[in-house]
C-alpha cells in the first residue's frame, strides 16, 4: 500500500499554470509553439469536481475581457475587489437558495481545493468578484457538483427492507399460525412463507410461560405447517408488513413491543459479540459490510 | 448444492510502455517482470487445473494496453532477451554459491523456474499469452471482461462525456477485435464510478461492473443484502460490490496473508548485491539496477536481519492460508444463508499483479484455494459474474454513489496538488478533439491517419497511471514526461490537421512508436463501435 500522502492542510492551491494565467497578448504564435492552438482559445469557465465527501476541487479560466467587464460591472479598480468562490447548497432545489459559504481565492492560482463541503450535497459553485461592501458579481459558474455520501443511506425502500421478516421481540407461536392462515387465504392457498425455514431459538417474550406451553404442543419440528420460508415476491412484502402490524395491534402486547413494530424500518438493531456475527447483527448486512471495510485496501 | 458463491476477479493491467527508439528502456521491465512472475505462472496453474479436471471459474480483466503489449513482437523479443540474460545470471549464481548450500539451492530453483517459464512462453504459448487466456475463456473456465482503452480514470474525465464515452467504446472495440465476441462485463479503472456512468456502459451493452464496497453499501436506497448481492442501476446495469473481509485477508499490508514472515521478501533483490561488471553483463548495459526477481530472503518480521527463504515452508503456509480463506468464506456463507432469501455472493477482486509479483506465493495460494473449493462444493462454488446473473432472481434497484478503490475511497490519489495540472489540459484537448472530428470528417487518407494518431495521443495522455505515479511520487518523472509528450504530440497534430498541413514523415514516426489501437477500433460509427443487437434491454 502506498504511504498516505494527503495534501498538507492549508495548501489549497497548486502552482499556477503558466499558459492559463497568461493574457492573450503574451501568447506566442501557434507556428512557433505547438501547444498554442490549445491554449489560445481563451474562454471563461469554472469546473468543480468532488475529491471526496468534504472537498471539491475548482479550476477556472478567466478571459481577460470577461474579467475587465466584471470589474466595470462592480465599479472597482484592481485593488478594490477580491475574488471568491461562492458555494450554494442546491440539494433541495435552486429557488431561494442562500450561499452556504464563500472562500477567498487567488485568481492567478487557477484552481482551489474547497474543504468546507458536506457529504451528499449538491452545490452550485460560482467564481465572483466581491467588493468591500459585500456586493459581488459572478464571473463564471460551474455545473452542479454533488459530493458523495460518507455513510450508508438511511432511506430504505419498503420493498427491500434490509431486515428479516420476523419479529424483533417474542411473538407467540399461535400468532405465527394465524399469519400463515391469513396469508394462505389472501394468496389462494399458495404456500408462501413469511418466516425463515430455520428453526428459531425460543423467543424472548414477556409471556414466556405461554410460549413455552404452546411450544410443548407442537411436533418436534418447531416450524408450524405451511411456513416454508420461501422468498416472498416483492409486491407481497408491503402487504405482509401491514398484516403483521394489524395482528400485533390485536394482541394487547406491551406498549414497548407495539412501538417497536412487527418489523421495523429502522435497520439499526445491530448486536455484535466482539466482531462475530450474531442473529440480530446480520440482519443489517449493509452496516455489517461498512464496519468491516477500510478505504483503499489495494496495492495502489 | 452450494450455499453461496465465490467470484474471484483478477484485474490485469499495465500502462502502455513501448520505446523502440531505445535499446533497453527501464520502464519496459514492468511488463517483463509481470510476464515472468505473474502471467505465465497463472496460465500454467490454470492449465494444470484444466488438465486435472478441476471445475473452476474466474473472472479476468485484461486491459487493452496490457493486451497490446503482450501481443507486440518487439516487446516479446525484448522479453526473451532479458529473460535469457537472467538465466545466464543464474548460471553464474549457481556456480558462485556452490559452497553456500542454502543460497545454492535457491539459485538452482530460480534457474529451473526461469527456464521453465521460458519454455512455456515459447513452446507452450508460442509467445502469445493473449491467445492462452482466450483459450481458457473458450473452455468456459475464465470470463474475460473489458476495460477502458488506456485505463483512464473516468470520474475525472467526466467533465467531457465524449472522453468517457470514447475510453469505453475503444476499450470494448479492442476487446471485440481481440476475443471475437462482445464483453458482458467491464472493469472500471480503479473501480472509479460516478452517477450516470452506468448509462454510458449500458449504452454499449455492458451488463455488469464491479465497485468498491462503499460504492454498494452507500447506494440509495440502502441495499438489503449489502455487497452479497448485486444492485441494478437505473440504466439496468448490474453492479457487484467488493467483499471487505475477503479483500482485507489478502490485501492488507499488515494483517493480510502476503505479510506472513515465511513469504518471500519483496525488496531484497539480488541486483543490489551485484558488482558493476555483472550488472552490465546480465541486467542492464548501462549498469542500472533493475530488479531481477531473484530474491533469497523471507519477510522474517519487522527486522532488517532477514532470514533465508525456505520455499517448502512458504508453500505450506500458502496452503494453510488458502484453507483459512476458504473456512472464513464458509463461515460467512453459513451466517448469511440464514437471513438471505438468495445465495450470497462474495466478490473478491484483486490486481492480477499481486499474484506472483507483489506476493510471490500468490499463484500457489490461488492454486490451493481453487482446488479446495472444488473438492467441497457443498458450501461454496466458484462462479463468474455472468453465470451468477444468469441464475439470480430480481435485483434490488439502487443508485450507487461516486467511489473508487483508491486511497481514502474517492478521487484524491488522482486529483491532488501534485497532479491536478493534468486535467485542464485533458479537458482542453478533449474539446479540441470534438471540434476536429466535427470539422474533418472527410475520407482523405492522410487526414484520417492524423486524426487516428491524435486520438491515440489523447487516449494515452488520459491514462490514470500517470496521475497515480505523480500523486504517489513513484516514477513521477517518467509519468510527467509521458503526459507532457502525449499532449504535445496531440497539440501538434491538431494544429496540423486544422491548418491542413500534415507532416507525413513525423506522423509515420510517431505512428510506429506508439503502435497501439488499429484504426478500426478508433473510428466512431465503424463496425467495431456498434453495440450488438442484444443491447435493446438490460434486464436480469
Amino acid at each position: 500500500m502506498d504511504p498516505a500522502d494527503s495534501p498538507q492542510p492549508g495548501q489549497e492551491k497548486s502552482p499556477p499554470q503558466p499558459a492559463l494565467a497568461r493574457a492573450p497578448e503574451q501568447l506566442e504564435p501557434a507556428t512557433k509553439e505547438p501547444s498554442a492552438l490549445l491554449e489560445s482559445r481563451e474562454k471563461t469557465s469554472l469546473v468543480a469536481i468532488p475529491v471526496d465527501p468534504y472537498v471539491v476541487h475548482c479550476q477556472w479560466e478567466i478571459a481577460h475581457a470577461d474579467l475587465e467587464q466584471a470589474k466595470r460591472a462592480l465599479g472597482v479598480d484592481d485593488d478594490e475587489y477580491w475574488p471568491i468562490l461562492r458555494f450554494c447548497d442546491v440539494t433541495n432545489g435552486d429557488q431561494g437558495v442562500r450561499p452556504s459559504f464563500s472562500v477567498e481565492i487567488q485568481l492567478e492560482a487557477g484552481n482551489w481545493y474547497v474543504r468546507s463541503c458536506s457529504p451528499e450535497r449538491s452545490y452550485r459553485a460560482d467564481l465572483a468578484l466581491k467588493r468591500e461592501d459585500g456586493s459581488f458579481t459572478v464571473v463564471a459558474s460551474a455545473d452542479r457538483v454533488k459530493t458523495p455520501p460518507s455513510a450508508p443511506s438511511s432511506y430504505a425502500d419498503e420493498h427491500w427492507l434490509p431486515i428479516r421478516l420476523v419479529p424483533r421481540v417474542g411473538l407467540p407461536i399461535y400468532v405465527r399460525e394465524e399469519v400463515s392462515r391469513k396469508l394462505s387465504a389472501l394468496y389462494g392457498g399458495q404456500e408462501q412463507g413469511v418466516f425463515e425455514s430455520r428453526p428459531q431459538d425460543p423467543l424472548p417474550t414477556d409471556r414466556g410461560e405461554e410460549v413455552h406451553g404452546k411450544m410443548a404442543d407442537l411436533p418436534s419440528n418447531p416450524e408450524p405447517p405451511g411456513l416454508l420460508g420461501q422468498p416472498l415476491p416483492v409486491d407481497m412484502r408491503a402487504e405482509v408488513g401491514q398484516l403483521l402490524t394489524q395482528l400485533y395491534a390485536g394482541l394487547h402486547l406491551e406498549p414497548s413491543v407495539l412501538a417497536a413494530g412487527p418489523f421495523t424500518r429502522e435497520p439499526f438493531h445491530m448486536r455484535r459479540v466482539g466482531s462475530e456475527l450474531t442473529k440480530d447483527s446480520i440482519a443489517d448486512l449493509t452496516a455489517w459490510n461498512e464496519s468491516s471495510f477500510t478505504y483503499g485496501t489495494s496495492s495502489r | 448444492m452450494a450455499k453461496g458463491y465465490l467470484a474471484l476477479v483478477l484485474h490485469g493491467h499495465l500502462p502502455f510502455v513501448r520505446h523502440p527508439e531505445h535499446e533497453d528502456f527501464l520502464e519496459e521491465n514492468w511488463l517483463y517482470q509481470a510476464i515472468t512472475e505473474v502471467y505465465v505462472p497463472l496460465l500454467l496453474i490454470f492449465d494444470s487445473l484444466v488438465a486435472d479436471a478441476v471445475d473452476f471459474r474466474l473472472t479476468f480483466s485484461l486491459t487493452p494496453t496490457l493486451v497490446s503489449m503482450l501481443a507486440d513482437p518487439l516487446l516479446q523479443s525484448r522479453y526473451l532477451e532479458r529473460l535469457d540474460r537472467l538465466i545466464r545470471l543464474l548460471e553464474m549464481e549457481t556456480t558462485c554459491t556452490k559452497w553456500q548450500p542454502e543460497f545454492h539451492a535457491l539459485a538452482a530453483m530460480y534457474h529451473r523456474q526461469f527456464r521453465s517459464i521460458r519454455s512455456a512462453f515459447v513452446d507452450r504459448y508460442n509467445c502469445n499469452l493473449v491467445a492462452a487466456f482466450h483459450r481458457l475463456q473458450d473452455l468456459g473456465k475464465l470470463e474475460i471482461i473489458a476495460s477502458a482503452a488506456t485505463h483512464g480514470y473516468l470520474p475525472l474525465l467526466s467533465v467531457n462525456p465524449s472522453a468517457v464515452r470514447f475510453q469505453i467504446q475503444v476499450g470494448i472495440a479492442h476487446y471485440a477485435l481481440t476475443f471475437g465476441q462482445e464483453p458482458n462485463g467491464f472493469w472500471l479503472p480503479e473501480c472509479g464510478y460516478y452517477p450516470g456512468l452506468d448509462q454510458l456502459l449500458s449504452d454499449q451493452a455492458i451488463r455488469f461492473t464491479i465497485l468498491e464496497t462503499h460504492g454498494i453499501t452507500r447506494a440509495r436506497p440502502r441495499p438489503r443484502y449489502g455487497v452479497h448481492a448485486p444492485l441494478r442501476c437505473p440504466s439496468g446495469l448490474a453492479v457487484f460490490g467488493r467483499d471487505p473481509l475477503s479483500s482485507r485477508q489478502v490485501w492488507s499490508a499488515t494483517e493480510g496473508y502476503p505479510a506472513d514472515c515465511d513469504y518471500r521478501e519483496f525488496y531484497r533483490d539480488l541486483v543490489h548485491d551485484l558488482d558493476s561488471d555483472s550488472l552490465k553483463r546480465y541486467v542492464h548495459p548501462g549498469g542500472l539496477r533493475i530488479e531481477t526477481g531473484i530474491k533469497y530472503y523471507r519477510i522474517t518480521g519487522k527486522t532488517e536481519n532477514k532470514q533465508i527463504y525456505v520455499p517448502q515452508q512458504a508453500e505450506r503456509k500458502a496452503e494453510a492460508h488458502a484453507d483459512h480463506f476458504l473456512r472464513s468464506r464458509t463461515a460467512q456463507v453459513e451466517s448469511l444463508a440464514s437471513v438471505m432469501d438468495r445465495k450470497p455472493i462474495f466478490v473478491a477482486p484483486y490486481d492480477a499483479e499481486l499474484f506472483g509479483h507483489w506476493w510471490y506465493e500468490g499463484p500457489l495460494w490461488l492454486n490451493h484455494l481453487i482446488r479446495k473449493v472444488a473438492r467441497d462444493p457443498s458450501s461454496l462454488r466458484l462462479v463468474t459474474l455472468s453465470e451468477y446473473l444468469r441464475d439470480c432472481s430480481a435485483l434490488q434497484p439502487a443508485e450507487p454513489p461516486m467511489s473508487s478503490w483508491g486511497r481514502n475511497g474517492f478521487n484524491e490519489i488522482w486529483l491532488n496538488p501534485d497532479n491536478d495540472w493534468i486535467y485542464p489540459r485533458l479537458r482542453h484537448a478533449a474539446r479540441v478533439m470534438e471540434e476536429l472530428e466535427a470539422d474533418h470528417s472527410e475520407n482523405d487518407g492522410l487526414t484520417m491517419r492524423a486524426l487516428d494518431q491524435a486520438k491515440r495521443e489523447l487516449l494515452l495522455a488520459q491514462s490514470s497511471d500517470w496521475a497515480f505515479m505523480i500523486g504517489a511520487q513513484t516514477t513521477a518523472e517518467y509519468a510527467n514526461h509521458r503526459t507532457e509528450s502525449h499532449l504535445q504530440n496531440f497539440s501538434r497534430l491538431s494544429d496540423q490537421i486544422a491548418r491542413r498541413s500534415i507532416d507525413e514523415r513525423w506522423l509515420a514516426e510517431i505512428e510506429s512508436r506508439e503502435g497501439i489501437f488499429p484504426a478500426q477500433v478508433l473510428r466512431p460509427g465503424g463496425a467495431a463501435h456498434q453495440p450488438p443487437s442484444h443491447s435493446a434491454s438490460n434486464t436480469h
